[in-house]
This record gives structure tokens, C-alpha cells and sequence, in this order.
């Protein structure tokens, strides 16, 4: 599953997904105060993500940018989350290296037109819900 | 009730214009305790269809749940209304009349012991009645009259035993109507019984076996069935199955479930859509399906809280 289509494409992303990034980062930072914030452009990487810690926390967290008028699928996820443990190895700095597949989890940083970014979280497996 | 009883397996499923249905409750509790499926109950009353709180038999299973019980070996599928009129046409004329007169005979033992009663009773009252008018003599006619109307109403309540007692005897070549005749009923079982009711075992059947249709969330019911999870129909909170962490009875559902294709196009705005629904719920939104392995793979979408 590790393969398909996310290895070692020349240039890494398309120039419309490092503009998605700048506004998620730039929210991050400024609007929902996280810190520790860096981009990750590996080619090992399906799409660009953010890594950063959020202000109550004190563990570093993923961000996948997306835009809304973007479709998603099953396949979509499992690339991402399958791209996730490759790049705590490639040395950007993860400390706590998940191996399961369960337990896995990233926020989608979904940018409207209208530059509103609302944030999701996306956990593989069965993630009991926080309220519940 | 009697003591619980562990039906046998294969059971039949009954299937009537693409439903599935259960009738007995032996196996709905046997489905429920053994393979973790509660179904839905969907009986109701018949001139009260509105009535649906409180649901009894028959049990509906999702498609899902069926097709996994065949999958299993636990159920088959029977053609309902092909059965039923197989049944019909195909009972002897023997049993037909030795099943008629055993319930005919039972249920005239049942109403001749209620007809003894009701007769002792009003023996008993028409007599205290007698006593009294017997003390107040100047009441004259009067008193009479009310005597003579009371036994003939007393007697209009077992119309037939009057009207065959009084009758000539040109009648009685016909075996008279007794007082019974008048409060025989003849209740609708709530389950057919075997005598014009008998599925097929499915060593019998000789077509090829009915198997119900595979959905394509069915990959994600069964991957969740098998993580113990219970899965009813989610309709009722905008999604396709509510998984819940045990039996219902006992627990909240966790999450609000869709079954997806691998590689099926969603809208973004579905993604924030069911990440709020869930949350909105104190539940998680779940997506899953089958990669192209034949492995089903998970996500869980919550609000972010910010």
C-alpha cells in the first residue's frame, strides 16, 4: 500500500499546494497561536504537511492543507497516513515514533475561498471519540 | 415463555420484497446474544401503524446483516411469499381437516369451561334476585315483569342455546349449536405454524441458494461486526450504519458510520459535514472500505475544537 504513486516525483508538489500551505501556516501561527511550526516538502511525501505543537498542547501534531472545492478519498488518506511514520525516520525531528497503524492521527486544515481555515481531526483505526 | 432454547443453525431468514425478516423470537434473541446483530423490530399494530415505539415481531435485518449470517453458515434465505403459497397449495387434505378439528376442539374445551362459569356465576345471581323479589309480594306485576325481562336478557347472552332450545325438533339432525358456539374467536397467530408453514431445509432446496446482494458497505460492517462492534441502520442520524461499542442496550454508539468505495470521489465539504455531525453528537464520523487488497482501512473525522 506504501507505494502507488507517492515516491520520488521530480518536483515535489504542485505550486498551488505550497500556496495552501502559506495559509494554513500562516493561521496557525497567527490566528490559533501554535509554535514549534515547519513545513515538510519531502517528495517521500504524497502531499506537503505542516508539523507544530498547538499552544495547550506540548506534543507535535500534523497538518494536512486542503482546499474545499478539493475531492478526498479512502485512497487519499491512506497515502498520507501511510507517508506520516517515513518522515519521523527521515529526521524531521519526530520524537515519538508511531508505528501501528491504529492510533495514527493528523488535522486537515480545510482553506475556503474566502481564506477560512477550520481544522478536522483525522485518526486511522476506530478513534473513540474525546466526548464520549 | 418457556426456558431459553438455542434454535438450530442454519435458521431460516424470511425474505419478503427485499426484506429480511425473523418471526421467531427464539432466534432474534439466539442472533443477538451469539452473533452480535440486533436487527430491527418492525411489527406493529395494525390499525395503529403510527404506533412505533413500542415495535414487536417481525425482526428486520439490514441486508448486511443477512448476508453475513449466510456468509457464516448460521442463516439461509427462504423465499417468503413462494414458500407460503407452496405451503398452502401443497397440504393435504387430511392434515388440513385433522389441524381444523384439533383447534376447533381446543378451543371449544377452552370457551365450554368459560360458558360452565359465566353460568354458575349468574346461577348464583339469579338466585339472590329471586330471594329478594320472593320478600316484596305487593310489588305485584311489577314485580313479575322485572323478574321475567331479567332471565330473558340473562338468556340473550347465550343466544344460541336458547334459540336451539326452543327450536323444533326438525333442527336436530344438525348437531345443535351449543351455548359455546357464540363466544367461539378464532385468534391470528402471531407466528405461522409448521402445518401450512414449512421452510424448506436447505438441503432441499435444489436452485441454487438465495444469497443477499453485497453493498458496498458491506466490507465495513463486517470488518467492524468482527471488532465486536453492533451496527444498526443510520438513517435516523444522516449516515449509513451507527456503531455501537456492545449492545445497544448497554452503550452509546461511538460512531456515525459510511462505507466507502477505495477510490470514491468526496466532496470536501461532506468531510467537514461529517466531522460535525459526529461532533455534534459526542460521536466520531467514520469513513472506511476496502483497498484494493481486500484490507478494510479506517478513518475517524472530529471537529478540530478551534
Amino acid at each position: 500500500m506504501s507505494t502507488a504513486g507517492t515516491t520520488t516525483p521530480t518536483d515535489p508538489h504542485p505550486q498551488y499546494l505550497h500556496h495552501l500551505l502559506q495559509i494554513v501556516h500562516t493561521n496557525l501561527q497567527h490566528q490559533a497561536d501554535w509554535h514549534s511550526l515547519s513545513i515538510h516538502t519531502s517528495p517521500s511525501l504524497p502531499r506537503p504537511l505542516i508539523s507544530g505543537i498547538p499552544p495547550e498542547g506540548t506534543k507535535k501534531e500534523w497538518v494536512l492543507p486542503v482546499n474545499l472545492r478539493e475531492k478526498w478519498s479512502l485512497r487519499k488518506w491512506a497515502e498520507v497516513f501511510d507517508a506520516l511514520p517515513e518522515m519521523d525516520e527521515d529526521g524531521d525531528g519526530g520524537e515519538e515514533k508511531v508505528k501501528e497503524k491504529e492510533g495514527r492521527k493528523l488535522m486537515m486544515g480545510v482553506v475556503s475561498d474566502d481564506s477560512t481555515v477550520v481544522y478536522y481531526v483525522v485518526g486511522e483505526g476506530a478513534v473513540k471519540p474525546k466526548q464520549n | 415463555m418457556t426456558t431459553p432454547t438455542i434454535p438450530q443453525e442454519p435458521f431460516p431468514i424470511y425474505l419478503v420484497s427485499s426484506s429480511y425478516l425473523l418471526y421467531d423470537a427464539t432466534v432474534i434473541s439466539h442472533v443477538r446474544r451469539t452473533h452480535r446483530m440486533s436487527g430491527c423490530l418492525t411489527g406493529t399494530l395494525p390499525q395503529i401503524p403510527q404506533q412505533n415505539i413500542f415495535l414487536g415481531l417481525p425482526l428486520e435485518l439490514m441486508i448486511e446483516e443477512a448476508l453475513l449470517l449466510v456468509d457464516k453458515g448460521a442463516g439461509y434465505i427462504v423465499d417468503d411469499v413462494h414458500v407460503h403459497e407452496h405451503g398452502l397449495r401443497d397440504m393435504l387434505e387430511v392434515d388440513k381437516h385433522q389441524f381444523l378439528e384439533e383447534r376447533e376442539e381446543g378451543q371449544r374445551r377452552g370457551v365450554e369451561e368459560y360458558v360452565r362459569k359465566v353460568q354458575e356465576k349468574r346461577g348464583v345471581f339469579v338466585q339472590g334476585r329471586g330471594n329478594d323479589e320472593g320478600g316484596g309480594v305487593d310489588g305485584g306485576g311489577q314485580g313479575t315483569e322485572g323478574g321475567r325481562g331479567d332471565v330473558a336478557e340473562g338468556e340473550t347472552v347465550f343466544e344460541n342455546s336458547s334459540v336451539s332450545n326452543s327450536r323444533p325438533a326438525a333442527t336436530t339432525a344438525v348437531p345443535a349449536p351449543t351455548a359455546a358456539n357464540a363466544v367461539m374467536y378464532y385468534p391470528t397467530p402471531a407466528i405461522s405454524h409448521p402445518i401450512y408453514h414449512r421452510p424448506p431445509v436447505p438441503w432441499d432446496i435444489r436452485t441454487a441458494p438465495l444469497r443477499p446482494q453485497r453493498t458496498q458497505g458491506y466490507p465495513l460492517y463486517k470488518h467492524l461486526h468482527e471488532r465486536g462492534y453492533f451496527l444498526s441502520p443510520g438513517l435516523r442520524f444522516g449516515c449509513q450504519y451507527m456503531a455501537y461499542p456492545g449492545d445497544p442496550l448497554r452503550f452509546h454508539s461511538h460512531f456515525v458510520v459510511n462505507g466507502l468505495g477505495w477510490d470514491e470521489e468526496i466532496e470536501m465539504r461532506d468531510v467537514v459535514g461529517g466531522g460535525r455531525l459526529g461532533t455534534g453528537v459526542k460521536k466520531a464520523w467514520m469513513i472506511g472500505g476496502e483497498d484494493g487488497t481486500g484490507e478494510v482501512r479506517t478513518f475517524c473525522v472530529e471537529w478540530g475544537g478551534f
